[in-house]
């Protein structure tokens, strides 16, 4: 299992791009990159990438994933990153939008925005033991981590990477007002409690893979959508394009 | 050597780079796999290099991705060493000392160092207590300098850069300041060597690469690298008397050359077509100025070359 042994310049087809140049274009000039990782780690990114098409464009209304924008995977450097098993997102984007953890979404003012920074979050800890993002340090501020360090995935208290997540997430999804320190406490289990019952997840995210990846899914879904935490919300409605071609449809 | 004559580069430096060349050419012949004992193979991986008084060092990883160290005297067969570090030692870097040899890495996420006399076998140095680790090391004629990150303590990535002074045993040392360096943010210092009197460090972050030279090793000052994106430089490489900056690009790989005669002003120079071409799996390089050895290491495979 090398390293770079998998090369590829799209994940799922979707291209695979780079934009932090040090000569003033940086977030700005867009260019299609090669990177490098293992082959199980591309293969998890496929998943991941499926998912979050299929996520985002039933409860958000995202169509035609076009560009995801990469700060790095296989990097010459000690941990995941070295192992070829990490990645960096920067920006996910699709014909109708784009969630940008590059310009600090996670920090936005507007709701919606943090929303759905967190729904990609969400999605990608479905797929990843170790996500890292801007509630976790401020070197994770303007992008996702993504990595296979940590063993099994499952929410766990112990860890400041899961709690601050879950805390961001309540804060956006019920306004539960928790400090994002990282810390499990007394009143980061009860939102986490109040989490469960609104998305209606039962079983143990702290023990089983499938429970903890239902929240997840639950929360995205709900981020995605822009709502407060609730049992899955309906797709939304089509967009008029779609109205308009589903009436081209039903002509003779 | 021909392959790498329109490069462009100077004399002084095109005779060291040739048999970088040379070296590269012989990667791609030698027999990678069963065949090839003692060398890393597949799933190997070469992340430092030391040379002197003729006998070639690397360090890394094998394939079960247990600490290895492999020997070579020059122009010989790579030899496994037989008592490399224990796991769950991780090596990242070694640098030849009067009397010996000097590691450093981490052990269960702190940094640590090793020495050994000769490079077969190795005993533990110390082992720094914070969140961690090296991955370069240099010595000049009156100490040894060490490079690396501070961690976050919950994965391995490098939140604050790490220089340290090691005793030539490998065995004491002292924290140093890293005044003018600034933090380094998911970054890591990545290389360091000792030239023209000043003590020369890279390192790298997801937005910027920089060099910089440091006469005391605790105050420094910054000089651009002239890249137009971050580079990983693996290796600062004494060769003619100038100091040659080798690394691969973060996104993509790219292998990536620097130059410069006084480890301040750097400007980039051609990669020769045979250094580019190991592209993302370059992990290290170094060379031996006495002998004329050059060595180059990376994913899978360690070639070796002498200065014709």
């Amino acid at each position: 299992m090398a390293a770079t042994e998998k090369r590829f310049n799209a994940i799922d087809g979707t291209p695979l791009c780079y934009w932090r140049w040090t000569d003033g274009t940086a977030g700005q000039r867009v260019e299609q990159r090669t990177f490098a990782s293992t082959n199980a780690f591309y293969n998890r990114l496929v998943g991941w990438a499926r998912d979050l098409r299929s996520l985002s464009q039933s409860h958000g209304g995202f169509r035609s994933m076009n560009r995801i924008v990469t700060a790095g995977t296989y990097v010459n450097k000690p941990g995941q990153h070295g192992l070829g098993q990490a990645i960096d997102i920067d920006q996910v984007r699709w014909s109708n939008g784009a969630i940008t953890p590059y310009r600090r979404e996670h920090g936005s003012s507007s709701l919606t925005v943090r929303r759905r920074y967190l729904a990609l979050d969400a999605v990608s800890r479905r797929h990843f033991r170790y996500v890292l993002d801007g509630g976790f340090n401020a070197a994770h501020a303007d992008h996702l981590h993504l990595d296979f360090g940590g063993g099994a995935i499952r929410c766990d208290k112990g860890s400041r990477s899961d709690t601050s997540f879950v805390q961001m997430a309540c804060n956006a999804g019920m306004g539960s007002g928790l400090r994002v320190d990282g810390a499990w406490g007394a009143r980061t289990q009860a939102a986490f409690d109040e989490s469960r019952r609104r998305l209606g997840v039962g079983g143990n995210p702290h023990g089983v893979t499938r429970d903890w990846q239902s929240w997840l899914g639950r929360a995205a879904a709900c981020g995605f959508a822009g709502t407060e935490f609730k049992r899955p919300p309906p797709p939304p409605p089509p967009a008029e394009d779609d109205v308009v071609q589903d009436l081209l449809d039903l002509l003779p | 050597m021909a392959r790498v004559a329109h490069d462009g580069i100077d004399r002084r430096s095109f005779l060291r780079l040739a048999a970088l060349g040379a070296g590269t050419v012989a990667l791609s012949t030698w027999p990678v796999g069963p065949a090839a004992a003692g060398s890393p193979g597949p799933g190997g991986v070469v992340s430092g290099l030391a040379v002197g008084r003729g006998r070639s060092v690397a360090v890394g990883q094998d394939a079960a991705g247990h600490a290895a160290v492999w020997l070579a005297e020059a122009g010989g067969p790579w030899q496994l060493a037989p008592g490399p570090p224990p796991a769950p030692a991780v090596l990242g870097d070694v640098t030849a000392v009067r009397g010996g040899y000097v590691a450093a890495g981490s052990l269960t996420g702190s940094p640590a160092t090793w020495w050994s006399s000769d490079g077969s076998s190795w005993r533990p140095g110390a082992v720094l207590a914070v969140p961690g680790h090296l991955v370069a090391v240099a010595a000049s004629g009156t100490g040894v300098l060490a490079a690396g990150a501070v961690t976050d303590g919950e994965t391995a990535e490098g939140i604050e850069p790490l220089l340290v002074t090691v005793a030539r045993s490998g065995g004491a040392w002292g924290r140093l300041g890293t005044s003018g360096i600034g933090a380094l943010p998911h970054g890591s210092l990545t290389a360091v060597a000792h030239h023209a009197g000043s003590w020369v460090v890279a390192g790298a972050t997801h937005d910027r690469s920089t060099l910089w030279s440091g006469d005391d090793g605790e105050h420094w000052t910054a000089h651009p690298d002239g890249a137009t994106e971050p580079i990983v430089w693996s290796s600062l490489l004494g060769a003619g008397g100038e100091l040659l900056a080798l690394g691969t690009a973060v996104a993509g790989g790219a292998v990536h050359l620097a130059r410069s005669v006084d480890g301040r002003a750097w400007q980039l120079a051609p990669v020769p077509n045979v250094l580019a071409e190991l592209g993302v799996d370059l992990r290290a390089a170094a060379t031996d100025a006495a002998t004329g050895v050059v060595t180059a290491g990376g994913a899978g495979a360690l070639v070796q070359d002498v200065v014709g």
